[in-house]
C-alpha cells in the first residue's frame, strides 16, 4: 500500500526537520507539497539574486562582463520565476488533492520519485546555464544546453523530461480523483492540467522561420500565463476559500465556472496582442486589440463580488498572513494585469512600447501580483497546518512583525520597481522609437537619457528593498507558529464568504 | 487601418487608458458598497465615477486615433464597464441567496 | 436550489464555461490555419529565404499607412547568388546560432526578448553601418570580435565574445537580412534604413 511507504518517507522527513513540526499529521500529498514549496522558495531566492545581478549590469555594464553576462543572468532570472511558480502550483495541487478526492494519494511513492527527478533536472539545467552558457550553432546546443527562446530556454532533453514528469504528476492527481470522488473543482483542475501540458508541446520544436517560431512560442507563453495558469489558480483558490474562510462549495464552484467563461472568453483571442508585429496578418491588430482591451472588464466587475462577500461576511480569517497576501494578490493583479496591461495593449500605442521597458514594467507587476502573491499565501496556509493547526490570527507573540514587514517590503519594492521601469520605458519609447526611429543609435541615446538612467537606479534600489523583504519572508516562514499552543481560530460561518478573493484571480496579460 | 498615436499624445493615451480601468474599478466599488450598505451618496458617486470613465474613454479614443471599426471598441468599453459590475452584483445576490436563510440588506440593489 | 434563476445556477455556468472555451478555441484554431499559411516562407508577408540575394528596402505604403519591406534588384549577400535551398540552409544556420548564443536574452527579435541591447528586426538596414558597401564587412568584424569593435554610444554596454565561427557569422548575417524583409505591420515605427543603391 503506497500509504505505508509514504508514512516511512514522512517519518524520514520528520527526523530531518529540526523544529517541532507535526509532519505526521500531514497526508502523503501534503508532505510532498511541502517539498515543492521548499524548492519554490529556493528558486524565488535564485530569481531575486539573478535579477539583482542583471539590474546591476544595466548600471555597470562591466560588472561580471565575460563571466556571467546579462543574457545568462536574465535567463536564469526569468526561468527561476517560471519554475518556482510551477512548483508552487504543483505543491498546492498535491496539498489539496486528497482532501478534495476523499482518498489517499494514488502513486505516492512514484510522485515522490518524480519530485526528485524533476528537481534534479532543474538543478542540472541551471548548472549548465551557468557553466556552459552558450554553444555552437548546432542542433546539439538546442538539445543539450539552451534553446535560446525567452521563457522556454530549457534544452530539449529537459523539455521531454518536463513533459514526462508532468505526465506522472497528472497521473497521480487524476488517478486520485478517479479513485475517490470528482467535483466541479477537480474536474476543472484536471482539464486545465491537460491543456497546460498540451500547450507546452507547442514550444518543443525548431523551425527556421522566425515568424512561425514566435507564433507557437506565444501559444505556450500567453496561453499559460493568461489562460491555463489563471484557471489553475482559480481552482486552487476555490478550494482554499472553502478551507480557510469557510466558503460553501456550491458557491465557489459556480464562481469558478463564471471565471473560466469570462477569462477564456477574452483571454484566448487576447493572444492576438502578441501577433501585432511578428509577421502575422494585419487582422490580428484588430482581433488582438479588441479582445485584449476587453480583458480588464471582468477583472473590474469581479471587484463587486469581492466587496459583496467581504461586506456581508467580513474577513474572518484563521490565517492573517495568508489573507493579507490574498489581498495583495487582488490589488497586484488588478494593477499589474489590468491597468499596466491596458495602457499599452492597443496596437496604436504598442507600436512604440513593444519591446521596451514598458513590457518589463508590466511583466514584473503582473507576474508578482497574479502568481507570486498567491503561492506565498498558499505556503502560509500549508505552514499553519504543518505546525498543527495553530493560531495565526491577530496577537502573534512578536506581533507578527516579520510577516507584516516582509509583505510591506516585497510589495513596496515591487511597486517601486514597476513605476521606475515605466518611467524608463516612457523615456525609451519617446526618444528611441517616436523621435529616433528605432535605430541602434536611437536605442543607445534613449538608454543614456537622465530619466532612463535614474529609472534604472531606482529600479535597483527597490530591487534591494524587495530582497530585504524576501529575507524576512523566509525567516518568517521558518519560524511562524513555532512554539504556538493556541489552536487556530474557528471561522466556520454557515453563511461564510465565498468567492471573494478568487474574483481577483481573473486577470489579463502578464506578458 | 492602423493610425498610430501622435508623438506628443503617447502620455495622454497611456494615462487615459489607465484612468479607464481605475475609474471602472472605482465605479464598481462605489456601486457595490452603496448597494450593500444602502448608502445613496455612494451610488451617486458611482455615477460620477462612471462619468469620469466616459471622459477618459473619449480622451482615450481621441489620443489613440480610434476611428472607423475601432469605434465599436469604444462603445463596447462604455457599455461593458457600465453593465458588467451590475450584472456581477445581481449574480452575487442570486448565487448567495439561493442557499442562504437571510438575504442581505440591500440585496438586489435599487435598479 | 430549484427556485434559483436559470442565469445564476451552477449548471448554466458550467455549460457556459465549456461552450465559451470551446468556441474561442475553435476560432483560434481556424485563425491559426490561416495565419500559418500567410506566414510560411515565400509569401507576401514572410519572404522566401532566397530574398537574401536581393536588395531590401523599407518604404512607406500609402494604402496601408505604414512602412513595408520592398524587395529590390539583385544584391547577393557576400557577392554570391544562392539557390533557395542554399539560402535556406544559410539562414537556418543563422537562426540556430541566434538561439544557441542566447541572443534573445539581451536583444529583441521582432520586438520580443530582452531590453539590454538593440532590437534586431531591422539590424541589416540600420543606418549605423554607414553604407551598403561597408556593411557586410563591418557586421562580420563586429560579430567576430564584439569586444574590440563595439560601438556602445557612451553606454559601455558591449556584446561578449561568443566564439562565433566564420560560417556562423555568415549565417547570422543572412538571417538578419532575411528578417529585415519580414512584413511586421510597420514595426519598428519611423525606421529610416541606411542609404542603398544610390537612393
Amino acid at each position: 500500500m503506497p500509504a505505508e511507504a509514504a508514512m516511512d518517507v514522512g517519518a524520514a522527513v520528520a527526523e530531518d526537520t529540526a523544529v517541532a513540526l507535526n509532519t505526521r499529521s500531514l497526508t502523503a500529498g501534503q508532505r510532498l507539497a511541502l517539498k515543492y514549496f521548499t524548492v519554490a522558495m529556493v528558486l524565488f531566492v535564485a530569481q531575486m539574486l539573478f535579477g539583482l545581478l542583471a539590474g546591476i549590469q544595466f548600471l555597470y555594464p562591466e560588472f561580471l562582463y565575460g563571466v556571467l553576462d546579462f543574457n545568462v543572468n536574465r535567463m536564469v532570472h526569468i526561468n527561476a520565476m517560471i519554475v518556482w511558480m510551477l512548483y508552487g502550483f504543483i505543491g498546492s495541487v498535491y496539498w489539496l488533492v486528497e482532501d478534495e478526492a476523499g482518498v489517499e494519494l494514488v502513486g505516492a511513492k512514484l510522485a515522490n520519485i518524480n519530485f526528485w527527478v524533476l528537481t534534479s533536472a532543474v538543478a542540472v539545467v541551471v548548472v549548465v546555464y551557468l557553466v556552459v552558457q552558450v554553444g555552437p550553432g548546432k542542433q546539439s546546443t538546442i538539445w543539450l544546453i539552451n534553446e535560446g527562446r525567452e521563457y522556454i530556454e530549457a534544452p530539449r532533453w529537459a523539455d521531454i523530461g518536463i513533459v514526462v514528469c508532468m505526465g506522472v504528476f497528472f497521473y497521480t492527481i487524476a488517478g486520485t480523483f478517479m479513485k475517490g470522488r470528482w467535483s466541479g473543482i477537480s474536474g476543472t483542475l484536471v482539464l486545465d492540467l491537460i491543456a497546460l501540458a498540451g500547450l507546452y508541446l507547442a514550444g518543443m520544436f525548431y523551425t527556421t522561420n522566425l515568424s512561425v517560431d514566435q507564433y507557437w512560442w506565444w501559444w505556450v507563453v500567453h496561453l499559460w500565463v493568461e489562460a491555463t495558469w489563471e484557471v489553475l489558480v482559480g481552482c486552487i483558490m476555490a478550494w482554499g476559500l472553502m478551507k480557510t474562510l469557510g466558503a460553501r462549495r456550491e458557491i465557489v464552484t459556480t464562481w469558478l465556472y463564471i471565471e473560466v467563461a469570462l477569462m477564456f472568453g477574452a483571454g484566448i483571442l487576447g493572444l492576438g496582442h502578441h501577433y501585432f508585429w511578428i509577421g502575422t496578418p494585419e487582422y490580428w491588430l484588430g482581433i488582438g486589440g479588441f479582445f485584449s482591451a476587453l480583458e480588464p472588464i471582468p477583472l473590474v466587475a469581479m471587484v463587486v463580488h469581492a466587496v459583496y462577500d467581504a461586506g456581508r461576511h467580513g474577513f474572518q480569517s484563521s490565517n492573517h498572513p495568508a489573507l493579507a497576501w490574498l489581498i495583495a494578490h487582488a490589488f497586484g493583479n488588478f494593477l499589474g494585469a489590468g491597468v499596466w496591461g491596458f495602457i499599452h495593449t492597443l496596437p496604436q500605442i504598442n507600436l512604440y512600447t513593444h519591446g521596451t521597458q514598458w513590457t518589463a514594467s508590466h511583466g514584473h507587476l503582473a507576474f508578482f501580483g497574479a502568481y507570486a502573491t498567491i503561492v506565498i499565501a498558499l505556503i502560509y496556509i500549508a505552514l499553519q497546518r504543518w505546525r498543527g493547526d495553530v493560531w495565526m490570527s491577530a496577537d502573534l507573540p512578536d506581533r507578527g512583525w516579520k510577516w507584516k514587514w516582509s509583505l510591506i517590503l516585497l510589495n513596496v519594492g515591487m511597486m517601486g520597481m514597476t513605476i521606475a521601469l515605466l518611467i524608463a520605458g516612457y523615456e525609451q519609447s519617446f526618444i528611441e522609437r517616436a523621435i529616433g526611429g528605432s535605430t541602434w543609435a536611437a536605442f543607445f541615446e534613449g538608454q543614456t537619457q537622465p530619466w532612463f538612467v535614474q529609472g534604472m537606479q531606482w529600479r535597483m534600489i527597490f530591487g534591494v528593498v524587495m530582497t530585504a523583504g524576501l529575507v524576512l519572508l523566509l525567516w518568517d516562514l521558518l519560524t511562524i507558529g513555532r512554539g504556538e499552543t493556541r489552536p487556530a481560530k474557528e471561522v466556520h460561518d454557515p453563511a461564510g464568504p465565498s468567492g471573494a478573493i478568487e474574483s481577483g484571480a481573473l486577470s489579463r496579460a502578464p506578458v | 487601418m492602423l493610425d498610430p498615436v501622435e508623438l506628443q499624445r503617447i502620455a495622454i493615451a497611456a494615462l487615459s487608458a489607465g484612468a479607464i480601468v481605475l475609474f471602472g474599478a472605482f465605479y464598481a466599488v462605489c456601486l457595490a458598497l452603496g448597494r450593500l450598505k444602502t448608502l445613496a451618496f455612494l451610488l451617486r458617486i458611482s455615477y460620477l465615477a462612471y462619468a469620469a470613465l466616459v471622459v477618459a474613454t473619449v480622451l482615450f479614443a481621441w489620443a489613440m486615433n480610434l476611428a472607423g471599426w475601432w469605434l465599436v471598441l469604444v462603445v463596447v468599453l462604455l457599455v461593458g464597464y457600465f453593465v458588467a459590475p451590475r450584472a456581477i452584483w445581481r449574480l452575487s445576490v442570486a448565487t448567495h441567496e439561493s442557499s442562504e436563510p437571510k438575504p442581505p440588506t440591500g440585496a438586489g440593489g435599487n435598479e | 436550489m430549484s427556485e434559483q434563476a436559470w442565469w445564476s445556477n451552477q449548471d448554466f455556468w458550467r455549460k457556459c464555461a465549456i461552450f465559451v472555451t470551446a468556441f474561442m478555441f475553435v476560432v483560434l484554431i481556424l485563425l491559426t490555419f490561416h495565419s500559418l499559411a500567410a506566414i510560411s516562407s515565400g509569401t507576401d508577408r514572410v519572404p522566401a529565404y532566397s530574398v537574401i540575394n536581393h536588395r531590401i528596402d523599407y518604404r512607406f505604403d500609402e494604402a496601408r499607412n505604414m512602412k513595408v519591406p520592398v524587395i529590390g534588384e539583385e544584391a547577393p549577400l557576400f557577392g554570391k547568388v544562392l539557390s533557395e535551398d542554399e539560402a535556406r540552409e544559410l539562414v537556418d544556420l543563422g537562426k540556430l546560432t541566434v538561439q544557441a548564443k542566447n541572443c534573445m536574452n539581451c536583444h529583441t527579435l521582432l520586438g520580443n526578448g530582452a531590453y539590454y541591447a538593440p532590437d534586431l528586426t531591422k539590424a541589416w538596414l540600420d543606418p549605423g553601418w554607414g553604407n551598403e558597401q561597408a556593411r557586410e564587412l563591418l557586421m562580420t568584424m563586429f560579430l567576430k570580435d564584439p569586444k574590440t569593435n563595439a560601438r556602445t554610444y557612451g553606454t559601455n554596454r558591449r556584446m561578449p565574445d561568443l566564439d562565433i565561427t566564420d560560417e556562423e557569422v555568415r549565417g547570422i548575417i543572412a538571417f538578419l537580412k532575411w528578417m529585415s524583409a519580414v512584413d511586421t505591420n510597420g514595426f519598428p515605427q519611423g525606421f529610416e534604413p541606411l542609404p542603398q543603391g544610390g537612393s
